[in-house]
């Protein structure tokens, strides 16, 4: 291995050659060709012999790593600098789904958003997170996320099993409400006041309701679910009731109209005992002393028995089923 | 009879699975955070800013400096990018602009103070420490470090990666963007002058 300029000496020798064998970088046949020569120039021996000397002291004056400490120490300077700046990526796309616009994101956590979204809005709502994260193209991941919403909305898939990122929550209280409202299986309805009840916090049912209208992931986490203690569906994601209809639709549960706007007809659905398992007739005398956290209201027979609900010994719900 | 028909079946499916796996990794790469960047190339890039800088304080400040810059720029990057090579290109680049520095206010004191020699550059600590057999006297070590110093910028950096890191001269041209002959050729350079030096202190070593 000759370098592009070389560096005759006066026996005509290259200087380059005694380097690279100094270094141990000479390959075998010029090591060799150095070798002999050496033996004959005394000029030349001389010479590898102070570049030997010049690697081993270079070795000697290298600075050893050591320990890591002085890394650790730029590395947590660093990290300090970065915590204000380092923004996770996020995998955006929005779908056209038979019930609307959904934009859905991704982080390398789970899935972190799913949002209705009107056509002239795309830009502006989605700017609004890229304080947040650096926005990205959906790709794949996201694709695969729309795949398993279709399935959901169109009754071929009840639990969309995604993993979720809690990032965009706003509280411990709303991830605590939002962590109760996951618990509601699909194809029933809880009240406001039992997410409260449910929560520890029973006077809290309007901050449920906020925190509920905030959920970053509706649809997987099943908001949807929750309805006023009247029956009524009261609101979704804001002014979107109309969706929380036909995903309930979706779902089995009947959705009426009535003066007081969309409710579900409470007087014609099974009420369940969350925690006991069984279920009644909406007219059971057991019901009066039901606390709101134990109630699920269950839209028939089968899908109470398929959750493994009993019926109630006392309104015998199975010997007089409801029309 | 070309090459590519010289290929049998099976030859061609380990080439096919390897391109997959690539394909794959780099995907996997394209998935990192910038904390984990940080974490893959951190050793390498503080050993060469350690080396180079020969002061833990500086090697720390450039640290910084490195992965910050690296951070303005990360998401613009081609998902393809050589991550290493990249973040080494810019810890040199840090290197050159902190020699240019350090002369500037070298001749700054240098004026002020007639020629008097600056502090802090040589850390001799770590020189007496003999892991060859020969010995280094403290006027030597001196001697040599000033003249690395005063190398220019390109020659020092590739003997610093050659010498005090054991980079290869593939390696040592990516970081420093030239070519390999030039890499080698800017490290035997600098040891040709360096053996001028050493040859120096020896024979004034002697005469006195």
């Amino acid at each position: 291995m000759r370098n592009t300029r070389t560096h005759r000496l006066p026996c005509g020798f290259n200087e380059n050659d005694l380097i690279a064998e100094a270094l141990g970088e000479a390959l075998s046949s010029l090591s060799q060709q150095v070798r002999t020569h050496v033996v004959a120039c005394r000029s030349c021996a001389a010479l590898l012999e102070q570049y030997r000397h010049l690697r081993s002291h270079l070795h000697s004056l290298s600075v050893s790593a050591g320990d890591d400490r002085g890394l650790f120490a730029a590395r947590h300077a660093l990290d300090a600098r970065l915590a204000g700046k380092i923004r996770p990526r996020l995998l955006i796309d929005v779908w056209r789904s038979p019930v609307g616009d959904i934009r859905l994101g991704k982080t390398d956590k789970g899935v972190v958003l799913v949002e209705f979204v009107k056509p002239e809005e795309y830009d502006t709502s989605a700017a609004r997170w890229q304080n947040a994260f650096t926005l990205e193209s959906g790709g794949s991941e996201v694709a695969d996320l729309i795949h398993n919403l279709e399935d959901y909305l169109n009754g071929k898939r009840r639990d969309l099993g995604w993993i979720v990122d809690e990032s965009l929550m706003r509280s411990d209280f709303q991830r605590e409400v939002l962590r109760a409202t996951a618990e509601v299986p699909y194809g029933t309805v809880v009240t406001y006041q039992g997410i409260a009840e449910t929560i520890g916090q029973p006077k809290a049912v309007r901050a449920v309701a906020q925190a509920l209208r905030y959920n970053p992931v509706p649809i997987h986490i099943p908001c949807h679910r929750i309805i006023g203690s009247d029956g009524s569906l009261t609101g979704y994601a804001g002014n979107l009731v109309g969706i929380k209809k036909q995903i309930l639709t979706v779902e089995g549960i009947p959705v009426v109209e009535t003066a007081k706007g969309l409710a579900i007809p409470k007087a014609r659905m099974y009420v369940g005992w969350r925690h006991d398992r069984w279920f009644c007739r909406p007219d059971c005398s057991t019901l009066k002393d039901q606390p709101a956290a134990d109630r699920a209201f269950i839209p028939s027979r089968a899908r109470a028995e398929e959750m493994g609900y009993q019926p109630c010994d006392e309104c015998k719900p199975h010997v007089h089923p409801l029309a | 009879m070309s090459g590519r028909d010289n290929f049998t079946n099976l030859q061609l499916w380990c080439l096919y699975k390897a391109m997959a796996m690539s394909a794959t990794q780099r995907q996997e790469e394209e998935r990192l955070s910038f904390t984990e960047v940080i974490t893959l190339h951190q050793q390498r890039v503080y050993g060469y800013l350690l080396r180079f800088t020969r002061n833990p304080h500086d090697a720390q400040d450039l640290f910084q400096e490195t992965f910050l810059r690296a951070h303005r720029a990360y998401a613009a990057l081609p998902a393809d990018a050589d991550l290493r090579a990249w973040l080494m290109r810019i810890a040199v680049n840090l290197t050159k602009n902190y020699v240019r520095d350090r002369q500037r206010r070298a001749r700054v004191l240098v004026d002020e103070e007639k020629g008097h020699n600056l502090d802090g550059v040589l850390d001799l600590e770590d020189a007496g420490r003999d892991t060859e057999s020969t010995m280094i006297s403290r006027e030597t070590a001196r001697a040599l470090l000033a003249s690395i110093e005063t190398l220019p910028f390109h020659q020092r950096a590739a003997l610093v990666q050659r010498q005090f890191e054991g980079l290869d001269y593939p390696t040592i041209a990516t970081n420093l963007g030239c070519s390999q002959e030039s890499a080698r050729a800017h490290v035997y350079q600098a040891l040709r002058k360096l053996r001028l030096v050493l040859e120096h202190a020896d024979s004034a070593a002697k005469g006195v």
